[in-house]
């Protein structure tokens, strides 16, 4: 298949669902991250969000940096900082000084964010957010590059947003509800864009919720109702979903819901290779199995990491 | 006395800090002080949190500055590198105007806090209450995730220290003479400043001072205005063998002598006697 595989996401959650304790969490990460190198996985991400009860990590380029000096080959990535929440040029410099403490492992992934909360406590309008997104790419972008323009990811799947990915030459991390259709249409999108712009087109990755287990009926019973309260609860306080956040449109939620539980990638070890194989065959060149979340205990987390690297990545990576 | 090591994050690579921080804590000292490069204040806490594995124990400090950006920045980067440090963070903000120092001070403290606030400064105003934030828009904010610490320490630098020092009971880090900052404090603060720590970063050449008579220029800081924590910038380049001898200098010349209120006669003659046993630091040097 010769697909590049990583694992997701961090966040540093403590939620209703399941209570961590956050200082350990933020100590055990380096040891996590020298544990999924040992695995080979080839990435690592962590993810981005403020001012949220769960403690949900709004700094990921720290843990960054503090997993850069436990590990030594495994790329380190953010899917995403949300960079139209950033000052873009104190983004670069703090970029710039995490890359070098990883000796240039740092996948920066940025996209646009969406919760009015997060935008008005720094004083930037959420309106603005795909102005300030052009705004910001530009300064990332920027001569001398501090890193290759593939190490830059963008999300979405709007056209104007696979554009600007295209036009910027960064990789792309596309939403996992896209069908295999869906991936091929992006990815013709992204790379007129990149040609049209003159730049050699970047990597196309995909996140995929995922859960394995040999035995595949069990996986989907164990983790699918656990992805869907946490869909559920995640956006219903946060997605915009007729105008209001999705506790206001229950049917909208549902729809939501179904539709993340519906893409997600669960089952058997050979089940869950050949989904891959079929988003590997659609142009996808990078995958990141999300497996951390909020409900996913440390052991579970350890297990089903060594599950799927002892099974899926081998598969998809030869 | 508490004594710390400096490193100047203009010269020294984030790659090269964890190694560096450990040979720190290796050498029983207690403190690392992380100095951002002029114009890069967010150095300071990526570099300080490369040092969350490579050490345990070793307290972390990170100088940064008042900037043009939005202060929350800081505020959650501090949490989360004082949660990566279990605690062990010692955050350095400098600032030389006296409006810019307090409204980032009182950002932090209030962020600091694990309530929801709201805060209406010169430049800042959290959160702003724009009117087309519809969604749940909120009047107060609460910054997660908490930083480890209880009261995570926070030191002020720079012209603005010493006032802004006083309106908030912090500790500024003398970079001269200490006396009248303190004697202010002590005037304005009272029995409060009981609670303070009195910092002072203080340069060090080894080949030009003998460690003996660094500690007694520090035993004389320590009985005149109350110096209880130094940050010793060395003169010799961090990881060469001078460096590394200036450590094992800092721990068992000079830490020793700073303790007690004095020494019983003939302690510090026996161990200059055991010094002249061991290799001196300019002799370590050479055999390296």
């Amino acid at each position: 298949m010769g697909v590049e595989m990583g694992v997701g996401l961090w966040t540093f959650q403590s939620t209703v669902t399941r209570p961590h304790q956050l200082p350990r969490l933020y100590r055990d990460f380096p040891a996590v991250a020298r544990k999924v190198e040992q695995l080979g996985y080839a990435h690592l991400w962590l993810a981005e969000h403020r001012l949220w009860y769960d403690a949900f990590c709004p700094a990921p380029l720290l843990p960054v940096a503090a997993a850069a000096a436990a590990t030594t080959t495994l790329r380190l990535g953010t899917a995403m900082v949300l960079l139209p929440q950033h000052d873009p040029e104190r983004l670069r410099s703090l970029a710039a000084a995490v890359d070098d403490a990883a000796r240039g492992r740092l996948e920066l992934g940025v996209g646009l964010g969406h919760r009015d909360a997060e935008f008005d406590a720094l004083g930037l309008p959420r309106t603005g957010r795909g102005r300030r997104m052009d705004e910001g790419l530009r300064v990332l972008d920027r001569e001398p590059r501090d890193r290759r323009s593939d190490a830059m990811w963008g999300g979405g799947m709007a056209r104007a947003a696979l554009e600007r990915i295209g036009r910027h030459g960064m990789s792309a991390l596309l939403p996992q509800t896209l069908d295999t259709e869906g991936i091929r249409r992006a990815v013709a999108t992204i790379t007129g864009a990149a040609r049209d712009a003159g730049r050699e087109p970047g990597r196309i990755g995909m996140i995929k919720d995922t859960w394995v287990d040999v035995d595949g009926e069990a996986a989907r019973s164990w983790f699918l109702p656990r992805l869907r309260r946490h869909y559920t609860e995640e956006a219903g306080a946060w997605w915009v979903l007729d105008g209001g956040h999705g506790f206001t449109s229950p049917g909208r939620l549902q729809g939501q819901v179904d539709r993340t539980a519906t893409s997600a990638v669960v089952g058997s070890p050979d089940e869950v290779t050949a989904r891959f194989g079929e988003i590997a065959d659609a142009g996808v060149d990078t995958i990141v199995a999300r497996v951390n979340f909020d409900f996913v205990s440390g052991r579970e987390l350890g297990e089903q990491l060594e599950l799927l690297a002892g099974t899926v990545l081998k598969a998809v990576a030869a | 006395m508490r004594i710390g090591v400096t490193l100047d994050l203009a010269t020294v690579s984030l790659v090269e800090v964890p190694a560096l921080a450990a040979a720190v804590e290796e050498a029983a000292l207690d403190l690392v002080w992380l100095d951002a490069p002029a114009g890069r204040p967010e150095v300071a806490l990526a570099a300080a949190v490369t040092c969350a594995e490579p050490t345990r124990t070793l307290l972390i400090g990170a100088a940064t500055a008042v900037a043009g950006h939005h202060p929350l920045y800081l505020a959650e980067e501090r949490h989360v590198a004082d949660q990566l440090l279990g605690g062990r963070l010692a955050l350095g903000l400098r600032g030389d105007d006296e409006a810019g120092l307090t409204e980032w001070t009182d950002v932090l403290l209030a962020a600091a806090g694990t309530t929801p606030f709201a805060h209406r400064g010169p430049r800042h105003t959290i959160p702003a209450g724009l009117p087309q934030h519809t969604v749940n828009p909120e009047t107060r904010v609460r910054v997660t995730p908490a930083p480890y610490a209880l009261e995570p320490t926070l030191w002020l630098l720079g012209q603005a220290a010493p006032a802004v020092a006083s309106a908030y009971a912090l500790s500024p880090v003398s970079e001269a003479d200490g006396t009248a900052v303190w004697q202010r404090l002590e005037r304005s603060l009272g029995p409060a400043c009981r609670r303070l720590r009195r910092p002072a970063v203080r340069t060090w050449d080894p080949g030009a001072e003998d460690a003996a008579a660094l500690a007694h220029r520090l035993l004389a800081e320590r009985d005149g205005w109350g110096l209880d924590t130094t940050l010793v910038r060395l003169t010799p380049e961090p990881g060469t063998a001078a460096w590394h001898a200036a450590l094992a200098d800092l721990a068992v010349v000079v830490r020793p002598r700073l303790q007690q209120e004095r020494l019983p006669s003939g302690l510090e003659e026996l161990w200059d006697t055991e010094r002249t046993h061991q290799h001196t630091a300019a002799e370590r040097e050479v055999m390296t």
